[in-house]
């Protein structure tokens, strides 16, 4: 893992191709895809269904490899990491927020956010005071021992976004996180990703944010909207409003 | 994860207790009847060899022999003494009027070789009035209580009873009734060949298996050591019964029942928690993490099920041994590791079913909304 590129972009991916499936069932999902990412940026990734934004995620998160190209992130090559050292790096390095949540329901909000802590191997007691502090920092410090089920939809996706923070992250990864949410959540969420992107760790290292998205309300939020289409970086459509 | 959704942790628990319950307690059963098929050769701790006709397999099954028989054992070289002893079930009619089945003990009037190893009541020298018995414990139950004094009749023959005593049954067993060798003669008449065992008593510089050997050599008579005997027994009831088979169906059903429960709950706890496996598979867990996880779930609902099975196993056969009942149970600790393996393997079957689903899971499906 000693892999450093020495750029200073966070992740920089170069002619990536990705390909499903064989033959007539082939699918191009990303057809030479360039890209940088910088700390303390805010990147939005929009386009239409299938356009290839969630292969593209899914590939500079590590947790997919792509057929063809370069992807260098956090001075990695992911593709010569064995999974193991992927998820080690993925645990450092990666917060994550779903449109879905995905919070285990039958934890309470503290444990749930305190999951990412766990999995790097920080004590049990430790994680969860962390976890406490990052649930008040997202507003829901009175709500520690809820459940999932007794939490509000905005809630429960702030609960994700404060589990995202709470390993001081270097870069975000949130898959279409105000789908579900109305417009004030959604507003709420969109802050506090945000301010995320404008803070820095403890050792001064900014943090990037990546947003896939389809909603078009959340678009002043981002420094910099890149448009896909038929798995490639396309110019603005018209019309669209560009940060 | 699991120990949160209740239902399928309550139902996983009880399906691996009662599939610990159902072998433990089956087991314990076998072994009592084990134990209890060598109930008469424990009662009688005196003899070295026990010697009957040829071809006896188990000590409810004898072809008697004769006086002659007899003296031949007391004539091989070795033996310090031999004694009859005599051991059929007849018919007992009671003051009633009704009858049930009793074992007919008979020991030697003089040496009283064979005698009860306990009396509860009555003395033990009182067998040697005309016509006296002793009922064991579970036996006087069985006759309708009776009392010393009371007078039982037996193929037409009076028989009193002079007290009572403990002793262990044999598995055929339904009442001991102590009484001389030539009281069991009159009450139970078989003709010349009248005498059922011959206990012998090895001189103490002489090998009790040459001894045996020597006797086993005489024509139509074998001698067993009182192992052997112990171990024919045993074999009977394993090979030449179903019961051992009957009892590896109900311990085979048994763990079937544990593996279909704990496959199949923790096949559906794992599909439904796999988009969580996922997210936490993206998020860097690796892959020992995960199996951690579901080892530990698995061991911890195992060995609670196991820990309430072998208790309710303990809790029946307690409850069998205070009623003083028919049924006999055995758990000896070493039942309780032949119950721990069967669970295991349940348990570790489910989780490696519900780990191969956790470990092929593609991480970048949590993405798939």
């Amino acid at each position: 893992m000693n892999d450093t590129t020495g750029h200073d972009a966070l992740v920089r991916l170069r002619g990536v191709h990705k390909t499903f499936g064989e033959g007539r069932a082939e699918v191009r999902a990303l057809r030479g895809v360039d890209l940088d990412v910088n700390p303390g940026e805010m990147l939005m990734l929009m386009g239409p269904s299938g356009c290839g934004k969630t292969t593209l995620i899914s590939i500079i998160s590590g947790v997919l490899s792509q057929s063809q190209g370069n992807v260098e992130a956090f001075g990695y090559q992911w593709e010569k990491l064995s999974e193991d050292a992927k998820a080690i790096a993925r645990a450092q390095n990666i917060g994550y927020v779903f449109q879905q949540f995905h919070l285990v329901p039958q934890l309470p909000a503290i444990e749930n956010v305190a999951v990412p802590l766990l999995i790097r191997g920080v004590p049990r007691e430790q994680a969860l005071r962390r976890a406490a502090a990052s649930l008040t920092d997202v507003g829901l410090g009175d709500r520690l021992d809820d459940p999932p089920r007794q939490l509000s939809g905005g809630m429960q996706q702030r609960v994700s976004v404060a589990r995202a923070l709470v390993g001081q992250p270097r870069l975000l990864v949130c898959d279409e996180p105000t789908a579900n949410l109305d417009a004030d959540n959604g507003h709420a969420v969109m802050e506090l990703l945000r301010k995320a992107s404008r803070r820095t760790d403890d050792q001064g290292r900014a943090c990037a944010v990546i947003v896939v998205t389809h909603d078009a309300r959340v678009e002043s939020f981002a420094d910099r909207i890149e448009y896909m289409e038929d798995g490639r970086f396309v110019d603005a459509p018209v019309g669209a409003h560009q940060a | 994860m699991l120990f949160a959704d209740k239902l399928k942790y309550i139902v996983l628990v009880c399906g691996l207790a009662f599939a610990v319950l159902l072998i433990t307690q089956q087991c314990a059963i076998f072994l009592g009847i084990l134990i209890r098929a060598t109930g008469p050769l424990q009662n009688i701790g005196q003899a070295d060899i026990w010697v009957a006709g040829e071809h006896t397999y188990y000590i409810d099954m004898v072809r008697p022999m004769s006086d002659r028989d007899l003296y031949r054992v007391r004539a091989t070289p070795g033996v310090q003494w031999a004694e009859p002893f005599f051991f059929f079930n007849t018919i007992v009619q009671l003051p009633d009027g009704k009858f049930t089945v009793v074992q007919v003990i008979g020991v030697d009037r003089q040496t009283m070789i064979g005698r009860p190893p306990t009396m509860l009541s009555g003395r033990l020298e009182d067998l040697r009035i005309p016509d006296a018995v002793l009922l064991d414990k579970v036996g006087r139950r069985r006759l309708k209580d009776v009392q010393v004094g009371d007078t039982l009749r037996l193929n037409d023959r009076r028989a009193t009873v002079v007290g009572f005593c403990n002793a262990k049954k044999g598995l055929l067993s339904k009442a001991l009734m102590y009484t001389t060798y030539e009281n069991a003669l009159r009450f139970v008449p078989l003709g010349r060949q009248r005498m059922t065992y011959i206990l012998v008593k090895v001189k103490e510089d002489q090998s009790v298996r040459e001894v045996a050997d020597r006797i086993s050599a005489l024509d139509g008579i074998h001698g067993w050591t009182a192992d052997e005997m112990r171990k024919r027994n045993i074999d009977f009831i394993l090979k030449d019964t179903s019961v051992g088979l009957n009892f590896a169906i109900m311990v085979g059903l048994g763990m079937f029942v544990g593996l279909v429960v704990s496959m199949s709950t923790f096949n559906q706890f794992t599909n439904d928690n796999l988009q969580h496996y996922a997210v936490i598979k993206a998020m860097g867990a690796r892959s020992r993490t995960l199996i951690g996880m579901v080892v530990v779930q698995a061991m911890t609902v195992g060995l609670i099920g196991y820990g309430l099975g072998v208790g309710l196993a303990a809790l029946f056969t307690r409850t069998v041994r205070n009623q003083a009942n028919e049924l006999v149970a055995f758990i000896p600790w070493e039942l309780l590791v032949v119950a721990l393996v069967p669970m295991l393997l349940c348990v570790s079957l489910g989780a490696f079913v519900a780990l191969r689903r956790v470990l092929r899971l593609d991480p970048a499906s949590v993405f798939a909304s």
